[in-house]
């Protein structure tokens, strides 16, 4: 039995098939590229990975819905359904397509908030500024959109992911 | 503790470290070592915090918003009055640097690890600084006499004084407050900011300007003044490797300056320090150009963050040599017998994220290793799994790294980076390792623009597809535990036994 899983990497959407796992080995493929790996864990919960030739270590955990590995002063984070339980989950629609939710990336204070409702904005218009560890920071739009919503005004405390401002396409 | 390390010198005394993260841990280690009992203090954010449970008591003294807790001067002396502390330690940053809390202490019958309030006023008020300096024959770098009224005001300076400028916060210090212009129409917006900074930061707006000595290098001298007529230098710390004014990494000694430029900045910093009555560890700025001609900057008149590099080379502990002097015994070391062995890097690892504009990332370290081995110094307030919050700097540690040579330094350095494991929150190590390849780092040729000419640091993440088949695996096998495993469809026992776990 085979297991297809979706992988955000970045920007990009990976299929990745478990092709089988027998506890000591795996078979994994990443789009072309075919893996025999074998982790092992460490006594100091690291993780020795071998695959064909390579050798490296890693450590993991989950954070924030995503898969963490972290090597040596390196990390990167990956977002893992399995095949299924994307479409469940409504597929490709789930994200809310237009990229228009403009979400704290950190957690801190709204110094002021610089659009309103029916504002036009230009991807990288400064639509906010948050502050956290005495530094001020500007909220940026990433898509050009007009503001249905603004949900944060100056004063409030943000969370990391908190949703500040909606943004709808330009017609 | 050992009985045997408490002196006579010690005896009775008890220290409370009116700070918090890797400074606090810093102070309390130097305690243990003198014998002495210790105090932390903390917010309600720094309760699980290494320092707390480091010490040997700790007082809460408020919220986690640090106006709120470790900048109330009253809370930190009614903490030392409810566990019979005697000597304060302030690090650096919050009250270090306060003259009303230094002569709060005073009033209060309680030592501090600092210079008496008049050399913290004189040297605090930048634009003081300047004055008394000139007095004392020290160069200082030309600019306004004093503060500047208002933004107008300000752009009418620049104009007649000439661009680039550097806008400063008069009570400022670690870059915050800070502005470098070379525009007329920016002087207005530019000073507006750094007197917002300054408001937040040091609660006084007073900013003065100063003429932008071009391509400077940051190079600073440690001293030390004991009160029992001994005032020496510690030798110097260059600071160049700068990102909007904060120091990134530093090293000792500077690179290619001449010795006889180094010793006469080190009697300029002896005279400076003279000319207030410093007593204890303080550090003389200056801005070095191209001819080595140096100009005073400001004091510090506290322990610096970058204390462990000029430790390293020279041998001297400077905390301890602060708490001796505070108790009222003289230093320990001569200018005689101090002198800069090998060489020494400090890189100052933050909670922020290289590819979002250095956004302060605070949150959970969930995974923290810090390196060891010969040569490596490793300054934290850490542990893994710790928080680091988003009230305070977002500083995470200081790894730092002794050598015979700078180059064998900075190999080292490269290597001992890249053995720090640390995840879970974005941080500057990638970034860190890229400032060590730059060519005018390594050919020891820089000055503060340097980071600033490197052009873009495209942050380094683990991407590859072995990552992604592993982090994959990982979820598969968390999905699927308990239930047989795919293909075989073997029992955990039989697995166990064919992994080697079960034997005999």
């Amino acid at each position: 039995m085979t297991i297809t899983y979706l992988a955000e990497r970045g920007d990009e959407r990976v299929e990745v098939i478990v092709a089988s796992d027998r506890g000591d080995e795996a078979i994994i493929r990443v789009g072309d590229n075919e893996f025999t790996v074998r982790v092992d864990a460490l006594p100091d919960g690291s993780l020795a990975v071998r695959a064909d030739s390579e050798s490296r270590r890693f450590r993991s955990f989950t954070s924030h819905d995503k898969r963490w590995i972290v090597e040596g002063p390196r990390q990167g984070g990956f977002a893992i359904l399995d095949e299924r339980e994307f479409w469940l989950r409504g597929g490709d629609d789930a994200d809310g397509g237009v990229g228009g939710k403009i979400v704290a990336s950190m957690p801190g204070r709204v110094v002021k908030v610089e659009v309103a409702v029916g504002d036009e904005v230009a991807a990288g218009d400064v639509v906010a500024v948050l502050e956290a560890m005495k530094m001020e920071n500007d909220v940026k739009a990433k898509a050009a959109g007009r503001v249905t919503d603004v949900h944060v005004s100056a004063g409030a405390a943000v969370e990391t992911g908190e949703l500040m401002i909606a943004l709808e396409p330009l017609a | 503790m050992s009985a045997q390390s408490s002196s006579l010198l010690t005896a009775g005394h008890k220290v409370l470290i009116a700070n918090r993260g890797e400074i606090a841990c810093r102070v309390i280690r130097a305690c243990r070592e003198m014998g002495l009992p210790t105090v932390a203090v903390y917010s309600d954010a720094d309760a699980r915090s290494a320092h707390v449970w480091m010490a040997d008591e700790a007082v809460r003294v408020g919220p986690p918003p640090s106006a709120e807790s470790y900048l109330l001067g009253d809370r930190i002396l009614a903490a030392a009055a409810k566990t019979g502390a005697t000597l304060i330690h302030p690090g650096y940053g919050f009250l270090s640097e306060n003259a009303g809390f230094r002569e709060a202490c005073d009033e209060a019958g309680i030592l501090f690890a600092g210079p008496k309030a008049y050399a913290m006023r004189q040297m605090g008020i930048k634009t003081l600084a300047r004055d008394t300096m000139r007095a004392a024959g020290v160069p200082v770098v030309p600019g306004s006499d004093g503060p500047i009224a208002g933004p107008a005001e300000a752009e009418a300076f620049a104009r007649d004084f000439g661009l680039p400028v550097m806008l400063k916060a008069a009570a400022g210090g670690g870059g915050k407050g800070m502005r470098l212009v070379d525009e007329l129409s920016e002087v207005g917006p530019a000073f507006e900011a750094a007197q917002r900074e300054a408001r937040a930061y040091f609660g006084d707006d007073a900013v003065y300007i100063e003429k932008a000595i071009v391509k400077p290098r940051h190079i600073e001298v440690q001293v030390l003044a004991d009160g029992h007529g001994n005032t020496i230098h510690v030798f110097d710390r260059e600071c160049s490797v700068q990102r909007r004014n904060q120091k990134v990494i530093e090293e000792s000694p500077a690179p290619h300056l001449s010795d006889a430029t180094r010793q006469a900045m080190g009697a300029v910093a002896v005279k400076a320090a003279e000319a207030v009555d410093y007593i204890g560890a303080g550090t003389i700025e200056f801005l070095v150009d191209a001819n080595e001609d140096f100009y005073f900057l400001e004091m510090n008149t506290r322990l610096q963050v970058e204390h462990p590099v000029t430790e390293m080379v020279t041998g001297v502990d400077l905390v301890v040599e602060m708490l001796r002097i505070a108790m009222g015994e003289p230093m320990s070391v001569s200018q005689d017998g101090i002198q800069q062995r090998g060489h020494a890097i400090e890189c100052r690892v933050y909670a922020e994220d290289p590819s979002r504009n250095f956004m302060p990332s605070p949150g959970t370290l969930s995974v923290y290793r810090p390196p060891y081995g010969p040569g490596i110094r490793v300054d934290d307030g850490v542990v893994e799994g710790s928080e680091i919050p988003r009230f305070y700097d977002p500083m995470i540690a200081k790894i730092s790294t002794w050598a015979e040579d700078r180059g064998r330094c900075i190999e080292r350095m490269k290597a001992t980076l890249e053995a720090t494991e640390i995840g879970g929150i974005a941080h500057n190590v990638p970034y860190l390792l890229w400032l060590l390849e730059a060519e005018d780092f390594v050919a020891g040729r820089y000055d503060t623009g340097i980071i600033a000419r490197l052009g873009e640091f495209t942050d380094e993440v683990i991407d590859d597809d072995l990552a992604l088949a592993v982090a994959v695996l990982l979820e598969h096998r968390k999905a699927t535990a308990g239930r047989p495993t795919n293909g075989a469809g073997e029992s955990t026992w039989s697995q166990a036994s064919r992994l080697g776990i079960v034997r005999g």
